[in-house]
């Protein structure tokens, strides 16, 4: 209490002395008796009202860092004063009175916001100029990794996928699964030699193919060097198809990958040249030149469907592949259900890896198969399985371990939903529902 | 020419006036679309090697021809920020927020005034109609000191954006810069009319000249609200840009700039704050009065005024949560993240507060009821009952603070055995908070009807029924409202959200059936005695205060969660925020600078006030004719 | 009317009219929204 009366004098003293002058100079100018003894008491409550105020503030200052409950004294001290002070000064008690309460209404919320727990919204995270041109190897291709499994050292991940969502199909070391596409370990030396070479490639005849697509795109031609191989693989993956990877029927003829510069997908030529470097820089190779490679798309993506770089959104890690406010269309494109699934009534949804998923029909009689393990007992409870565990139970004649297992951790709950109700409707025979 | 046929003339000449101050804007305006047509068109004659550059609106996904420079990419230093030695976004908060309070205050008033004006103008009792045309003119003369303080305050706000940021404020200009000399020439027009129309009141007091009096406040009001829904422009442009593409480049449709995603709900709520805001200061303004004035008759109609104010605020409070919820779903609806962001994330503790605010609210309100039945004659029969509402609200008011999830150490986690209390976390959800502030509300209107039949005793054949049936509608409509929230636990979540809408309209059921009802009853009925306005105890007076008060915190707490969600942006999206202060203040620096802003609010304006009290004591003239005539009337159904 | 001022029945019919009311605002209300008021009792 002496300290604090000490440190509101330290503050306070030039207004003190001001009062302390005040009172001298009434006792000195005013004759009448009655008028002087009222300045007087006025004076004086002045300086109890004043010493308070400057406690008040000491002990604001002093237990700001420290003692939080004795902050609300000083509150309760300088509303009183300033009531106190409105019972002599009838003049002004109004507006001391009404000052008074609002200062301990407005002082008591601030303190019930300290109260509460702090959280403060850190720095927006530092804006990422992607100029990919101007980037190390390296760093080209930690953001490759970025893209394809969603961050820097995610590679070996299960479940790990970024925007590109390439780990949905591939794998990409020794041993992983990946029955719908080629194992992508080894390719820049694989693609050099094995693929271009390949007869059925027809290298620089194009014409002679006998694939979906003969081309990219009208006149451009074939690869001549690896690089160029897997830039059109990526705009063109009917060009060519590696045995025993084509939709089944086709005779491996077409190919279940989509156009990677195409929606939903989309990779604009810097992020490809990422992705790219990254083949290339975790085989401990040298890569191609930020330039080289632009330029191997460049051959076979024409100008106009090159898309644009989203600057501002880098990929997350552990972003959502749907978030559920898409129409159900979209989530089974986003999601790649549409490269290996059938699915009546969305379109492009022509994949025959896995089954056709006409739910509202099979999944009744797959419950009640005498191999069914799993724990569902309504179509929909089937499908959410299915979809968030793929191994549960297994559709013959299809092989286990080819859908990826991710779904429960990439699609929110909204999207699983709208993937739920709408397959549950999807019946052999009958018009498919309407996409919502 | 006869004076009072010269007078007619004049006062139609001034409305006409009124109406071309309304209209000049509108004119000016109309080549401005022009212009921007006529831009593109200038290219394409010259075009040639020129090529026209397309963009895609980032909203209305339109394709338009490029007019405007994208969005600046700002760097950290003084040439885009130049700084004092101080954080400039807290200068600018201070600024912007000042301005706001002065800006709603002066636009809510006049809404006030045309609506007492006409209560006055259609009244068939002589002395009150006196008594209300003298409280509009009472209202205006205090908005008028508070306009200029406006005008000045919205100065130097454009001066704190011109310093401090030039680089975003010469990137919102450029793009509205239409928009702001409409927005200036309506300034001009509202100063014009709210000149004419307080000056002419005195004149044109009868009759004919009356009703033209009272168009002019249509017209001023009118000014008002195309001015505030021009300023909510910029702001709904900042929250969820639309008319530029994805650079920010203006794509030459003013309209769709205009007209955003969040426009239209920013401006029915903005119209509903500002006057339950007016009604707070007004009733503050009434409070003070009261407080300092010497004469029974002063407090009577400083009392009076108090309630009117009061009523008229609370009025529009009611409708204010709908109309947050609309702003909220467009939010939502607009972009998922930004109402996560607010709801559930890093803004989530300041709904907590809000809450904490909105029942205040609805406290005071209650209290000023309760305590007002103490000036009137038969009253008492209700009072004993008061204690029964306070600890139905306090129960209402405890769930709807429960915090959901909170923030908490591993100690304080183990000490209560979870994330949530195994009892008192079940009123966190949703549903018990709406059984909760409905429960509130309801509580609400019954005080309202109960201190509206305090002095009266229907005669009716079918009273006793009415008030049989009213208590019994009461009684359903707790059951109803208690039932659907712990009906909302047993049932699943997409269900269960449906549940607020009938439990909103049960509430509103009580208000709208049970206030026609009650006047129905009270018409023609018989007095225990008069309203002795004056008679309130000095307590109900503070309650108008805290009223007051807590709106003026609370309207800053909304403006900075409002501001606040865009997070680092300038402009959602599209301008990146990249000065030092891009970050999110904690809640307690937030609290403290809104009781700081509010402080300084109330200082300034009590100031205001406290010279329009001198200014009426130079003019005893026309302060014995604010007194009220001799023996206060009932005020009608108030 | 005088029927009505009997306490008992004024009792009755308030009952009556305020919980049909209420009933009906909950299942309509829902209704609208595409909700079933009754979803727990059907189950």
């Amino acid at each position: 209490m002496g300290d604090l009366i000490g440190q509101a004098l330290d503050i306070g003293w030039p207004a003190l002395a001001l009062l302390v002058g005040l009172l001298v100079y009434f006792q000195v100018s005013i004759k009448d008796p009655v008028a002087k003894k009222r300045a007087t008491f006025k004076t004086f409550i002045g300086i109890i009202a004043a010493v308070m105020l400057f406690i008040a503030i000491a002990n604001y200052k002093e237990n700001f860092y420290g003692e939080n409950r004795l902050l609300p004294v000083s509150l309760v001290m300088i509303t009183s004063l300033a009531f106190m002070m409105g019972i002599y000064f009838t003049n002004l008690a109004a507006l001391l009175k009404i000052g008074g309460f609002m200062f301990f209404v407005a002082a008591a919320l601030s303190g019930y916001g300290n109260w509460l727990p702090q959280v403060e919204g850190g720095f927006p995270p530092k804006e990422e100029k992607l100029d990919f041109s101007s980037m190390t190897p390296q760093q080209l291709a930690d953001e490759g990794e970025k893209i394809i499994f969603g961050g820097i050292g995610q590679n070996k991940v299960q479940g790990a996928i970024g925007k590109g969502q390439c780990p949905l199909c591939h794998a990409f070391h020794a041993g992983m699964l990946g029955e719908r596409a080629p194992n992508l370990l080894g390719l820049p030396e694989r693609a050099g030699k094995e693929r271009i070479e390949d007869p059925k490639y027809h290298k620089g005849e194009p014409a002679k193919r006998e694939y979906a697509d003969k081309e990219a795109c009208p006149g451009c031609g074939t690869a001549t060097t690896a690089q160029e191989y897997i830039a059109e693989s990526h705009s063109c993956p009917s060009c060519y198809v590696v045995s025993g990877y084509g939709v089944k029927g086709t005779n491996d003829k077409e190919s279940p990958m989509p156009k990677i510069h195409k929606p939903p997908i989309s990779l604009s030529l810097p992020e490809l040249a990422a992705v790219d470097t990254w083949l290339y820089v975790r085989e401990g190779r040298e890569a191609p030149s930020f330039e080289e490679i632009t330029k191997s798309y460049e051959k076979f993506i024409p100008e106009a469907d090159r898309p644009k770089m989203t600057e501002d959104k880098p990929a997350v890690a552990g972003a959502l592949l749907a978030d559920g406010s898409e129409p159900v269309d979209q989530i089974f494109a986003k999601a790649q259900c549409v490269s290996c699934h059938t699915i009546p009534g969305i379109p492009g949804a022509t994949g025959t890896i896995g089954p056709k998923l006409v739910e509202g029909t099979n999944a009744p009689t797959r419950i009640k198969d005498k191999d069914y393990k799993g724990t569902a007992k309504s179509t929909p409870e089937y499908i959410m399985e299915s979809v968030v565990s793929p191994s549960t139970y297994v559709v013959k004649p299809f092989p286990d371990n080819t859908m990826p297992k991710v779904f429960g951790q990439k699609l929110s709950a909204g999207a699983l939903k709208k993937i739920v109700d709408y397959l549950s409707n999807v019946y052999e025979g009958k018009e498919p529902p309407k996409i919502s | 020419m006869g004076p009072v046929t010269r007078k007619k003339v004049f006062s139609i000449m001034a409305l006409c006036a009124m109406i071309s101050l309304l209209l000049l804007p509108i004119i000016v305006s109309i080549p401005s679309p022009a212009i921007g047509a006529d831009a593109p068109a200038a290219d394409a004659a010259k075009k040639d090697e020129a090529k026209v550059e397309k963009g895609r609106d980032v909203y209305y996904k339109t394709e338009g021809i490029v007019v405007g420079a994208p969005a600046p990419k700002t760097t950290d230093g003084p040439k885009d920020y130049p700084r004092y030695n101080f954080e400039s976004r807290v200068l600018l908060w201070f600024a912007n927020q000042q301005h706001l309070y002065y800006g709603s205050f002066v636009l809510a008033v006049p809404i006030f005034c045309m609506i007492i004006e006409f209560m006055g103008v259609v009244t068939k009792d002589k002395a009150l109609a006196k008594k209300y045309d003298q409280l509009a003119y009472d209202f205006i003369k205090i908005s008028l000191t508070a306009y200029s303080l406006t005008a000045i305050l919205g100065g130097i706000l454009i001066f704190t954006f011109l310093t401090l940021y030039p680089a975003f404020f010469g990137y919102l200009s450029s793009i509205f810069r239409p928009v702001m000399h409409i927005y200036a020439l309506m300034f001009v027009a509202e100063s014009g009319t709210l000149y004419i129309y307080y000056y002419g009141w005195d004149k044109m007091k009868e009759g004919f000249l009356k009703w033209i009096h009272l168009s002019m406040s249509v017209i001023l009001n009118i000014i008002g609200t195309l001015l505030m829904f021009l300023a909510n422009s910029w702001i709904g442009f900042m929250m969820s840009p639309a008319g530029v593409d994805e650079q920010g480049r203006f794509l030459g449709n003013i309209w769709h700039v205009i007209h955003t995603a969040l426009w239209n709900p920013l401006n029915v709520h903005r119209i509903l704050g500002n006057m339950a805001f007016g009604g707070g200061v007004v009733a503050a303004y009434a409070a003070y009065r009261f407080l300092a004035s010497k004469t029974d008759e002063d407090r009577a109609h400083y009392d009076w005024m108090g309630y009117i104010a009061m009523a008229l605020g609370v009025a529009f409070l009611i409708p204010l949560p709908f109309a947050g919820y609309w702003l909220m779903r467009e939010v939502y609806a607009y972009r998922q993240q930004m109402g996560i962001t607010l709801m559930g994330g890093l803004l989530a503790w300041l709904f907590i507060i809000q809450a904490t605010m909105i029942g205040i609210l609805f406290l005071s309100t209650n209290y000023y009821l309760w305590q007002a039945m103490g000036r009137m004659r038969g009253a008492e029969k209700y009072q004993r009952y008061i204690k029964y509402l306070v600890f139905i609200l306090c129960c209402g008011y405890l769930v709807f603070i429960t915090p959901h999830t909170m923030v908490m150490t591993p100690a304080e986690l183990k000490a209560m055995g979870g994330q949530q209390h195994p009892v008192l976390g079940n009123y966190g959800v949703m549903s018990a908070k709406n059984g909760g502030i409905n429960v509130i509300i309801t509580t609400t209107v019954l005080s309202f009807v109960w201190y509206m039949r305090g002095n009266k005793v229907s005669t009716l054949s079918w009273a006793k029924f009415g008030n049989i049936f009213m208590g019994v509608f009461f009684f359903f409509a707790y059951v109803n409202i208690i039932w659907l929230a712990i009906y909302g636990y047993y049932i699943p979540a997409n269900v269960r959200v449906g549940l607020s809408v009938p439990q909103v309209a049960t509430t509103l059921s009580c208000l709208f059936f049970m206030f026609a009802l009650n006047s129905v009853m009270m018409k023609g009925a018989k007095q225990m005695g008069p309203i002795e306005w004056g008679k309130i105890s000095v307590r109900s007076q503070y309650a108008l205060i805290m009223l007051a008060t807590a709106f003026t915190w609370m309207m800053g707490l909304m403006g900075y969660i409002r501001s606040s969600v865009r997070l680092f942006w300038h402009v959602n999206e599209i301008m990146r925020d990249n000065s030092p202060w891009a970050y999110t203040h904690t809640v307690g620096f937030a609290a403290n600078m809104i009781s700081f802003n509010v402080l300084f609010f109330w200082v300034s304006i009590l100031f205001v006030f406290w010279l329009g009290s001198l200014a009426a004591k130079k003019v005893p003239v026309s302060a014995t004719a604010t007194a009220p005539g001799g023996a206060p009337q009932p005020a009608g159904s108030h | 009317m005088s029927a009505l001022n009997n306490p008992v029945i004024a009792v009755i019919v308030s009952v009556v009219v305020a919980v049909t009311y209420f009933t009906l605002v909950d299942h309509f209300l829902m209704d609208m929204q595409g909700l079933d008021y009754w979803y727990l009792f059907r189950k």
